[in-house]
């Protein structure tokens, strides 16, 4: 193609404004390559398309900045992070690592305490993994086409509400806790359930300290309903014991 | 300046986001708000974008357009898809009163600014139209040709002459006379 033509087909302004295809990409990265003029036109166009969005910009909210900040700094390292520089000399690392060997093997000679110790510290490390893939999961769920959102409504005399983002494609629910009231007394514990051909499933336990409110939930397929009941035990009941709050049929 | 900030988003220096957001925090929020017409939604597809812009740093390449283009279509890109989602047809339904606060001049909102709606009004209606569809509506070229009832090859052609047009009012005359009326504005 002569450059005027491809200067004046309207290619450049598709592509400043993502809208070319593949193959008009293609051939506008070599016109690019192979044009000055091609540059300093396209560079015309971004730069009235840039002056057209700064005339129409809106600040954030003053929180904004901080927001993004912190939840980049939580994120994992976008490529395999690289193996850290040890603070620590070698031969003190090595007998450190000798004590603790020596350590643990006293401590699993104890056998109950030990395993409440190993379990704790695996909680909280799922926690903290958790809470970095749900906020990736949340993304990735609000993105999506499939994302079906329901809502769990208190019944009578319980205020509140609890959203249900459920996307049967990519096999996962997201559980918004927000709005769930707090439990009525200690000794109380929310569980939440997939009414499947009307018999109720388990979801697992809701967890309310769970950060910003988000809990990933296991997918239920051919759910009708979505419930949360209050039951007496951490691990919850094979049935709901007292239902609290229902969706409507989905 | 602009060659560092490039650098480190390429090597995807998470503190180059706390400068990107500064320098076009407002534009992008500007656009995407147009977009989504609810702010509720714009503030949540902002800090979307940003997240993409961080994770996908190492990808900018800048022999292929400059860092705002390609910032700008993340921005876009993310809150074109956010109203196509189940969230959004939700969340129209439950609140309509936010919808008509944004249009894409927005001088309720914004008093201080230029009046880009009534810029953009001097443009030819077929312009606008094709400008609303593919800017803020993320239409494809074929999609504009069965919208508005136009070959295909028209909607390229159009899409040249409405750039030319936009380009006469936010050029690089525009940039100068920003400049210039901070600079007035200064002094009065």
């Amino acid at each position: 193609m002569d450059l005027q033509s491809f200067i004046q087909s309207g290619l450049l302004e598709s592509y400043v404004l993502g809208q070319a295809t593949a193959e008009e990409r293609s051939l506008v990265e070599r016109m690019l390559i192979q044009h000055p003029e091609a540059r300093t036109e396209l560079a015309a166009i971004e730069q009235a398309v840039e002056g057209y969005t700064k005339a129409m910009g809106t600040p954030p909210p003053a929180w904004m900045k901080g927001r993004i900040l912190d939840q980049i700094a939580q994120l994992p390292e976008p490529s395999a992070p690289p193996v850290p520089k040890s603070a620590v000399p070698l031969r003190t690392f090595q007998l450190l690592a000798v004590l603790l060997l020596l350590l643990s093997a006293f401590l699993w000679n104890r056998n109950s305490q030990v395993l409440d110790e190993s379990t704790k510290q695996k909680v909280a490390l799922d926690n903290c993994t958790r809470s970095t893939q749900s906020k990736e999961k949340l993304f990735a769920m609000f993105q999506d086409t499939n994302t079906q959102i329901v809502r769990v409504k208190g019944l009578q005399g319980v205020t509140g509400n609890a959203m249900v983002y459920s996307n049967a494609k990519l096999q996962q629910v997201l559980l918004n806790t927000q709005s769930i009231p707090p439990v009525s007394r200690q000794g109380i514990y929310y569980q939440c359930w997939a009414i499947v051909g009307g018999i109720p499933t388990s979801m697992g336990m809701i967890h309310l300290e769970a950060t910003d409110g988000w809990q990933i939930l296991p997918y239920v397929e051919r759910a009708t309903n979505y419930a949360i009941s209050a039951e007496d035990s951490p691990e919850g009941n094979p049935a709901p014991t007292t239902v609290l709050m229902m969706s409507d049929a989905i | 300046m602009q060659d560092q900030l490039i650098s480190r988003l390429q090597q995807q220096d998470r503190l180059v986001i706390g400068d990107l957001y500064t320098a076009y925090g407002d534009a992008l929020f500007g656009v995407v708000l147009r977009i989504v017409q609810s702010r509720e939604l714009a503030e949540q597809v902002l800090q979307d974008t940003f997240l993409k812009v961080w994770r996908n740093g190492a990808s900018y390449d800048a022999s292929k357009g400059r860092l705002f283009t390609w910032l700008l279509n993340i921005a876009r890109n993310t809150a074109i898809d956010a109203t196509r989602t189940a969230y959004f047809q939700h969340y129209r339904k439950t609140d309509p009163l936010d919808n008509l606060a944004y249009s894409a001049g927005g001088d309720a909102l914004n008093p201080d600014h230029i009046g880009v709606q009534e810029v953009v009004n001097r443009l030819e209606e077929k312009y606008q139209v094709l400008i609303n569809l593919i800017y803020f509506k993320g239409y494809t070229q074929e999609e504009v040709a069965q919208e508005v009832g136009i070959p295909l090859g028209t909607v390229k052609t159009r899409l040249r002459y409405a750039m030319v047009e936009l380009r006469k009012i936010f050029g690089e005359n525009y940039t100068a006379l920003l400049v210039l009326s901070a600079v007035l504005g200064d002094l009065s």
